[in-house]
């Protein structure tokens, strides 16, 4: 089916965004995409770039600095036929949509009996290191992976990032969508056919023996750069990508688990009440009888990301404390 | 009415017991006298066997758990019963032919008895030891308090486990321990004294060599010996007793434990009423308990009741041995080789197959007289069997 | 014969429809206050009695497939767009055939059937969807035409500015309809407005008229005015009623310590909804007494019907509780 050519094509991240988009766009005229500087500034990260040009202004449109204004009129959108893309510049700025995401778009087809469905698409952003300071820079989606209602993927690089927008556009309900900033000009191979990557399925990059590592997002390509040090020094780490954060896979964690006896969960958002605690949860619950160690998570420090970058760097876990926390937990001096 | 599985008093003085592991696992059928569970006694490890037939359930007791005796662990439902159907299908041919799923299964009621997990397995759960060390050595029957942790704070991990299990298979075993514990209280609380005696035992050699040919079994000296220390306990009942809180309690049967050596140290079956059995009943029960405990499947039965030890280190060529009392016994008899000895007789050197014997006496429920005149009383038997028969 | 003798005819039909519409709100209310204080009903309680004349002379000038968004005081909105008693009962019950299976509510009911994208508990917070709605139906091709119900209370909600701006530039075809009851909860709304209230949208180029909202006719025809205008593509439109209620905030607020009871009587006694259609009506000798009365009538019997099938009805299975979290 696939030429080699095609399996050795790459993308970068941004570049794989805008092709599940555009892809999207043309297969579904429902489909569109409505945001600040979406159209000719093809978004501050200029992942959108040429969209406008394809699909004109009427299906990419621009609006005015309103996140909860044109993120209610998606909503409004999506109840009634189409099936909207509502691009929130940074993922800070979800709070400020947060209404028409919390208790609007995740609660219409609940609250209505089942009778009206809000397939949209939240689009935005998460991450650190950007030198952005502490409103530019957070990763937020915990706070929406809390809400019965959403879903919410995190692609870890290119291929994710392609199929999991595509399955998000597929979906009949609303789906937050964080995109790594610090990765749009990461480099990977993506199909150029249509393919997607379905909600709830983790998928082990990296098999081993000795500690299973869930990593999120910005933070799976964090977590395998440690496992090649902890391999140095013999320590054999599992790599688990969990890709969405509702639905999760919580099996595919808890096998891991049981079979390493050790695990360690790494998520860019805060660390308090955050994505690795209900992960590492999960975990300590199923797989309990096999773990020979505490659970361990690594989150952002709990602190508004600084500016300074040698203090902001502080702020994110890093090859470096993934490693040294995996060595400790694998009992290694 | 489901049928209780309780937690069995298995010897005098006994309190509790602890389990040591579920051979049959809840929802599990069973059938009447099956193995179930096994127990750990302060003298030995049983398996106990199911009451009745039916299903298992309501398993109260974990593995780990001290049970007082008498205590409900579990229920046995009848097939059909209420509460019989369970979340996992019954192994084997469903006894009488019900098919679970004509039972209905409502929320089983809550049973007559609901014994709380008792002794709450408090002691293992002051050591650190993380789940999964947790639980391969309750997989391994080790017991984590007894290891040594390598983690955090000294708790015992997976590691400690899994390299602890080669020295506590080959030095330790549970009988082992119990062995060492028993031994050492024998030896720390009971005043032993000991009386040796060298009998002449050519007509016991004779005896045998008849007996074996006449009956076909084969019979052993310890086989003769239990026969006659049975008659000569009938005649000296101050030797069957034990001393119990402050008095000498005489036992009533005549029940003679023989000291078997095993892979993983000593247990002692016991012959009961041996002084009722004729010869043949004698060896056949001595092979029979003899090989079970080898094999490690004494049932509780088994070991119950000894009023009096044989131990018997002939076959191993030891002349003569002082062995420690089994509490709380009054005396036990240790038995020598069989070999030719010159011996004076008439002012003559003759030589005489002869036997070493050891009375170990706790003088606390015999004195040295008592002692005395029963092993005299053994030894004129074994020196002339036939006064059996006066 | 002429046209100009039939249409007097169906004119007049079509102002007894509006009566009956606003009867049957009015005796739905009462029956709910009934239920409330009888406690068969959970929860809260928002009556739209009073307002009768805003629902009906708005929904009146649209088609069934038009959208309507509603809010916390929204039975009226509901009934007006053409949902039916008895599943709104149920509803209001938390039983299972209630529009929402029972998991909506008083402040919750949705029914696409009718065009009526649902009520909302957060004040202000369908602003968007209504726009959303109009942004559809352009996007789709049609003609529908999208309305945004909302109280007094909501223009302090930034939300529908933003969406009103949006609305404007897009022209998208929905109408801002605000029912200035002139309290907002408990707090009258002039400590809680400042300036001109059209002035709003007219800052953003949204066209903006005010009506009183206890006349029927009067907000109909301006109703109609306004959607066609927006059928047409000229744009949104803000229609400020001004109407009353005449309970408090909700069942419970008994005392309405925030206003007089002679200004309550003024309204009831001058301004009344039914009354003013009723005695204009007879005035113009176009009906008599004994038709409302009959209206009335039937409408106690269709109420009282619904009411029976909804304390009849079961209420959701526990297995519900899961279902429709998602799509």
């Amino acid at each position: 089916m696939s030429t080699p050519e095609v399996a050795a094509r790459e993308l970068t991240y941004g570049e794989a965004v805008r092709e599940a988009i555009a892809e999207e766009m043309r297969r579904d005229p429902r489909v569109f995409l409505i945001g600040e500087d979406v159209a000719e500034a093809g978004h501050p990260f200029k992942v959108l770039t040429g969209l406008v040009q394809e699909f004109g202004t009427k299906r990419i449109i621009d609006t005015p600095i309103s996140e909860p204004g044109y993120a209610g009129i998606g909503v409004g959108a999506a109840m009634t036929g189409m099936r909207p893309i509502v691009d929130v510049m940074f993922g800070d700025f979800i709070t400020l949509a947060m209404d028409q995401i919390v208790n609007q778009a995740a609660k219409v087809h609940y609250m209505s009996g089942g009778k009206l469905k809000v397939p949209i698409v939240f689009r935005t952003t998460l991450g650190a290191t950007r030198r952005s300071a502490a409103q530019h820079s957070q990763s937020l989606h915990a706070w929406v992976s809390h809400i019965p209602g959403l879903k919410v993927a995190l692609p870890s690089g290119p291929y994710e990032a392609k199929g999991l927008m595509k399955t998000a556009i597929r979906d009949d309900s609303p789906v937050v969508i964080f995109e790594d900033k610090m990765m749009y000009r990461t480099k990977g191979p993506v199909p150029a056919e249509d393919y997607t990557i379905p909600f709830g399925v983790a998928e082990v990059k990296r098999a081993g023996t000795d500690i299973t590592i869930v990593a999120t997002s910005s933070m799976v390509g964090v977590a395998l750069g440690a496992a090649k040090l902890l391999e140095e020094i013999g320590i054999g780490a599992e790599v688990i990508d969990p890709r969405t954060t509702y639905p999760l896979d919580k099996q595919a964690m808890i096998d891991s688990a049981k079979k390493t006896s050790r695990a360690l969960v790494v998520d860019e958002g805060y660390e308090r009440y955050g994505v690795t605690a209900e992960i590492a949860s999960a975990i300590a619950e199923g797989a309990f009888y096999h773990l020979d160690a505490p659970v361990k998570r690594i989150g952002a420090m709990d602190v508004p990301v600084p500016f300074s970058p040698v203090l902001e760097d502080l702020t994110v876990p890093s090859e470096r404390t993934v490693f040294e926390t995996a060595k400790a937990l694998c009992r290694k001096a | 009415m489901p049928t209780d599985v309780i937690m069995p008093a298995l010897e005098m003085a006994q309190e509790t017991g602890k389990v040591l592991k579920w051979l049959k696992a809840p929802g599990h059928a069973v059938r009447k006298g099956e193995p179930i569970v096994e127990i750990e006694t302060d003298k030995v490890t049983v398996e106990i066997e199911a009451p009745a037939s039916g299903v298992l359930r309501d398993v109260t007791a974990r593995a780990g758990d001290v049970v007082p005796v008498g205590k409900t662990i579990a229920l046995i439902f009848a097939p059909g019963e209420a509460g019989a159907a369970g979340p996992a299908a019954p192994v084997g041919p469903a006894a009488g032919g019900v098919p679970t799923g004509a039972v209905a299964s409502p929320p089983p009621a809550a049973p007559a008895v609901k014994a709380s997990p008792a002794g709450d397995g408090t002691a293992a759960r002051l050591t650190a030891a993380s789940p999964k060390a947790r639980r391969l050595a309750a997989e391994r029957g080790l017991d984590v308090s007894a290891l040594r942790g390598s983690g955090p704070g000294g708790a015992v991990l997976a590691g400690d486990v899994v390299a602890a299990k080669v020295p506590v298979a080959e030095g330790v075993g549970t009988v082992w321990r119990i062995m060492a514990e028993r031994m050492t209280a024998s030896w720390t609380t009971a005043p032993h004294f000991y009386l040796v005696r060298e009998v002449n035992v050519s007509r016991l050699v004779s005896w045998r060599e008849r007996a074996s040919k006449h009956t076909g079994a084969r019979i052993t000296y310890t086989d003769l010996l239990v026969k006659l220390v049975a008659a000569t306990l009938s005649q000296h009942p101050g030797v069957n007793a034990s001393w119990q809180d402050g008095a000498i309690v005489r036992n009533a049967d005549i029940n003679i434990g023989l000291a078997v050596a095993i892979d993983d140290g000593l247990v002692v079956p016991v012959l009961h009423r041996a002084d009722t059995l004729r010869l043949v009943d004698i060896a056949a029960r001595r092979e029979d308990v003899v090989s079970r405990a080898q094999a490690g499947k004494l049932r509780a039965a088994d070991i119950q009741g000894g009023g009096f030890t044989i131990s018997n280190l002939g076959m191993y060529g030891v002349d003569a041995f002082t062995a420690i009392v089994n509490p709380p016994q009054a005396a036990i008899l240790a038995v020598g080789r069989i070999a030719d000895r010159v011996v004076a007789v008439n002012g003559q050197p003759v030589v005489q197959p002869t036997m070493m014997l050891t009375l170990s006496c706790d003088h606390r429920a015999l004195d040295g007289a008592r002692g005395a005149q029963f092993l005299g009383a053994l030894a004129e038997l074994i020196e002339e069997p036939l006064a059996l028969l006066v | 014969m002429t046209t100009r003798a039939i249409e007097p005819r169906m004119e007049l039909e079509a102002n007894l429809h509006m009566y009956r519409q606003m009867a049957k709100i009015r005796a739905f209310d009462e029956q709910v206050n009934e239920l409330y204080k009888s406690a068969k009903m959970p929860g809260l309680a928002h009556l739209y009695i009073g307002e009768e004349a805003v629902a009906v002379g708005v929904c009146e000038a649209l088609r069934r497939d038009d959208l309507i968004t509603s809010t916390h005081r929204g039975h009226g909105h509901c009934l007006a767009k053409g949902a039916a008693v008895n599943r709104m009962f149920a509803e209001l019950l938390g039983k299972e055939p209630g529009y929402c299976r029972g998991k909506g509510g008083s402040m919750h009911i949705a029914d696409p059937e009718t065009g009526n994208l649902g009520a909302n508990a957060i004040v202000g917070g369908s602003a968007g969807i209504a726009t959303g709605a109009a942004l559809s139906a352009k996007m789709r091709g049609t003609d529908q035409v999208a309305v945004c119900f909302f109280g007094d209370g909501a223009l302090g909600q930034g939300l529908l500015y933003e969406v009103m701006n949006m609305a404007a530039l897009w022209r998208l075809p929905v109408i801002y309809l605000c029912e200035n009851n002139l309290y907002g909860e408990y707090t009258p709304c002039g400590e809680t407005i400042a300036g001109d209230i059209l002035a709003r949208p007219r800052a953003l180029g949204v066209h903006a008229e005010s009506v009183d909202g206890q006349d029927v006719q009067a907000v109909h025809a301006t109703m109609r005015r306004l959607v066609e205008r927006a059928r047409r593509g000229e744009g949104p439109a803000f229609l400020e009623c001004k109407t009353y209620r005449y309970y408090g905030h909700h069942v419970g607020d008994v005392n309405r310590e925030y206003r007089t009871r002679e200004e309550e009587r003024e309204w009831m006694s001058k301004h009344d909804p039914l009354e003013t259609l009723a005695s204009r009506l007879t005035t113009q000798g176009l009906a008599d007494a004994g038709v409302f009365e009959r209206i009335l009538t039937d409408v106690k019997a269709e109420i009282d019907g619904g009411v029976q099938f909804a304390l009849a009805a079961p209420y959701p299975e526990p297995n519900e509780v899961d279902q429709d979290v998602y799509a």
